[in-house]
């Protein structure tokens, strides 16, 4: 592995175990460079990555969505069956609304929308690790522990934009786990073209 | 020749009604004087026998009582006997004369001229002697009357005689006459036998040939041009009718002989044209019904089970393009219609067109039903590739856009300039890429999912804030001005908001793009019809060149020379939301140097 790039600007900020698991070489190299303020380890497909998640302490994983042998769902939902509940990224360059509902499911809230910023990707490590004081970020950090209703009523609290609403909508649906109320939310997935679930770097 | 037949005919006629007339005059005359020398031959006899008895009868009356009294008296002069006796002889002797074949006539005659004489001469005795006597007188007397008596019916009976000759020459003259009727009346029979003939020779040689003439224009009428007229002899008018009428029916004839191969040709030509194309085609009337189909329409009805009628869906589009009396012609494969055969989707596109004859009375209309599904399949392969062939592309474009930028961050060490100058580029050009297959996996998804539009009731003015909010940065940075010009409770329209955002974010995003800098960019809500409300976006710009305004609608078109990114998909994909919304995008004709875009939306 290459040294990692010292930099003075992240020193104060705390290191982290990363796991980045994407089928794309470049990709992986690209990611572990961003993240060289963090102690990264890379995994070519999903069942490296699980063998990996299996045995290391990891405290993030950035999950590709596409890969060849097992995909980044199915891998979040055997880590979830073990009992693994690591928050993970899910990354990929087009998530369908019923990936995403998967994925909120198993208690994945994180998203990045390929091509990814090197700066989106440091971003959503700290938002995880060490969120904001903000409502968005404290209603996030429910959602990726499970407590959908919490993270509801944090989000009902806030000002309506399109993220807001979109989320709401969509952990209704998973609270109420109606039929009706999931094709709402998918349909209303299909048209925001899931942008609106993603992570964005606060600007 | 039948002039000189009708001259002889009629002449003779007429002068059958001369020789009628002539014989009618003659016999008339002949009749009067026959009864004229009738009258003249009996009447003297009749006055004459007449007579006697006056005579008589006078000279008794004057004579016979000087008889009767006693003797001695004074005898009347015989002056008057002598006179009556002259006459008396005179009468006998004009009766002598009255000449008659009758054979008692002669006897009668002399007894009377007998009994004339007797009577006469006991006048004699009475004036010779001096009758003393009163036993003579009465002797005298008795004879006298006796004689007297004789003369009277001897004249009576000459006088029958007479009558009964006239009588009978009367009886004559009738027979006569009776002989002269029939005579006149073979006449006249002759003259109708003669009007007869000439009346069915004027039928025959007239009236005959224009029936038949017309009986044979009937037929040519018909369209039974086989038929001719007999010709009339040499002699008749009617010969040259009847030959001119035979020529006309004989080029008639070749005529449509001719036209008949030409017809049969051009239905060569039509059924070989027809079914040499693949495509089902119908032709139909006026009435709607179906005149032709070809063997491909045959085909596509049998096996949809409606065998030679036309499928509804086609049915009710006919129907429609009928009440808007226009021709129906798509162009998008996209509005074809599905029609499932033996579990196989197969779509035609209908095309519709009216024709009319070149004279305007015959009219109809043909449906050719274009099979498009290749073409569906291949646009839907497009459309998949198109998607494919981005996220493929994408994903290692990914990777390459992220060590660019680490490279960038110079977080691994230091770029020289060159070096930095040179990864800039490399970096900005992979950015347009990822523009470009985004909007490529924008149009894939539109023309996959286009028609999944979720409608609700949109306020207008709403959307137009929305997009003025949104554009403000951008419209900043170039000193463009956003007017947004709509009043408040207009009416709602039917729209899926975000598909209305994206088209009017088009709109507007190519407004600033092409206003001059510290122009203007105008939003106008208006309601051009009952059924919809107008947004027109108004720009400052020098507007789109005439020859590309028909095309800036069309997939991939970019206007030449222009230095916008993207890959002209823009309008074409508003237009594909404008579309399945059942609205309308129209650039306006470009006037006060302005460029106008507007959409027209469904009024909810």
């Amino acid at each position: 592995m290459f040294p990692s790039p010292d930099s003075g600007a992240t020193q104060a900020s705390a290191r982290y175990k990363v796991l980045v698991v994407d089928d794309e070489p470049t990709l992986r190299l690209g990611f572990s460079y961003a993240l060289s303020d963090h102690d990264t380890d890379t995994a070519a497909n999903g069942s490296e990555a699980l063998t990996k998640l299996d045995s290391g302490d990891y405290d993030v994983a950035i999950l590709d969505l596409r890969m060849p042998d097992i995909d980044g769902l199915r891998v979040i939902e055997t880590l979830r069956r073990h009992g693994n509940y690591l928050p993970v990224v899910l990354c990929s360059a087009a998530i369908t609304p019923s990936a995403a509902l998967r994925a909120i499911t198993g208690q994945v809230v994180d998203f990045l929308l390929k091509p990814v910023r090197p700066a989106e990707l440091r971003g959503v490590v700290r938002h995880i690790m060490a969120p904001e004081e903000d409502p968005f970020a404290r209603a996030m950090a429910h959602a990726r522990e499970g407590r959908h209703e919490l993270a509801i009523q944090d989000l009902e609290r806030m000002d309506p934009g399109p993220r807001v609403t979109s989320w709401l909508g969509i952990l209704r649906a998973i609270r109420t786990g109606s039929l009706e109320a999931e094709a709402a939310a998918f349909s209303r997935l299909e048209r925001d073209g899931l942008s609106a679930l993603a992570y964005r770097v606060p600007e | 020749m039948l002039r000189t037949r009708l001259f002889f005919g009629l002449l003779t006629l007429i002068l059958l009604l001369w020789g009628v007339g002539a014989a009618a005059l003659l016999l008339v005359r002949d009749a009067s004087k026959r009864y004229d020398t009738l009258v003249q031959e009996s009447y003297p006899a009749i006055k004459l026998s007449r007579g006697f008895r006056t005579i008589t009868t006078g000279l008794n009356v004057h004579y016979l009582p000087a008889l009767a009294s006693p003797p001695g008296t004074q005898v009347p002069d015989r002056s008057k006997f002598d006179a009556d006796k002259e006459e008396l002889k005179d009468r006998v002797n004009a009766l002598r004369l009255q000449t008659s074949s009758d054979g008692g006539w002669d006897d009668l005659q002399a007894r009377l001229d007998q009994a004339v004489e007797t009577y006469l001469q006991g006048y004699e005795r009475f004036f010779a002697e001096s009758l003393s006597t009163q036993e003579d007188r009465s002797k005298l007397m008795s004879y006298m009357s006796t004689q007297t008596q004789r003369i009277t019916d001897l004249s009576d009976s000459i006088f029958a005689l007479a009558d009964a000759k006239m009588m009978g020459s009367s009886v004559k003259s009738g027979a006569e006459s009776s002989k002269n009727t029939f005579f006149v009346l073979t006449l006249v029979l002759l003259g109708t036998g003669i009007a007869m003939f000439i009346y069915f020779q004027l039928v025959r040689h007239m009236v005959d040939p224009v029936v038949g003439l017309r009986r044979s224009i009937e037929e040519i009428r018909k369209g039974n041009f086989e038929l001719t007229l007999p010709e009339p002899g040499a002699d008749s008018e009617f010969r040259s009718v009847a030959t001119a009428f035979n020529d006309m029916a004989a080029e008639l004839r070749v005529r449509r002989g001719e036209t008949n191969e030409r017809l049969l040709k051009t239905n060569l030509v039509n059924r070989a044209i027809l079914e040499a194309i693949p495509s089902p085609v119908f032709v139909l009337g006026d009435d709607g019904r179906i005149l032709q189909i070809n063997p491909a329409a045959e085909r596509l009805t049998e096996s949809l089970g409606v065998a030679g009628r036309l499928p509804s869906k086609i049915q009710r589009i006919l129907n429609e393009s009928n009440d808007h009396g226009e021709n129906h012609l798509p162009e998008d494969p996209r509005e074809a219609l599905l029609f499932r055969i033996e579990e196989r989707e197969f779509f035609y596109l209908p095309r519709i067109f009216s024709f009319t004859s070149e004279d305007g009375v015959y009219s109809g209309r043909a449906v050719l039903l274009h099979n498009v599904t290749r073409i569906r399949w291949l646009d839907d392969m497009k459309t998949n590739l198109i998607s494919t062939v981005s996220h493929e592309i994408k994903t290692p474009l990914t990777g390459i856009r992220m060590v660019l930028h680490l490279l960038l961050e110079e977080r691994s060490g230091g770029l020289t300039d060159v070096q930095k100058t040179m990864v800039s580029s490399a970096n900005d050009d992979c950015e347009r890429l990822l523009v470009t297959l985004n909007t490529l996996l924008d149009l894939s998804r539109s023309e996959s999912g286009s028609t999944h539009l979720e409608r609700v009731p949109v306020a207008l003015r709403d959307a137009m804030l929305r997009a003025e909010r949104i554009f403000e940065p951008r419209a900043a940075e170039k000193s463009v001005e956003i007017d947004v010009e709509a009043a408040d409770g207009m009416p709602e329209v039917s729209a899926d908001p975000l598909r209305l955002d994206e088209v009017l974010n088009n709109l507007v995003s190519n407004a600033i793009k092409h206003s001059p800098t510290g122009g203007k960019v105008t939003l106008r809500a208006s309601q051009p019809d009952a059924e919809h409300m107008r947004v027109t976006v108004i720009d400052q710009g020098p507007g789109v060149p005439e020859e590309m305004q028909n095309r800036i609608f069309e997939r991939f078109f970019r206007a030449p020379g222009q230095d916008s990114d993207g890959v002209g998909l823009g309008l074409f994909i508003c237009r594909e939301i404008m579309r399945a919304h059942e609205g309308r995008i129209g650039l306006k004709e470009r006037a006060h140097d302005q460029t106008e875009f507007f959409i027209d939306v469904p009024i909810a």
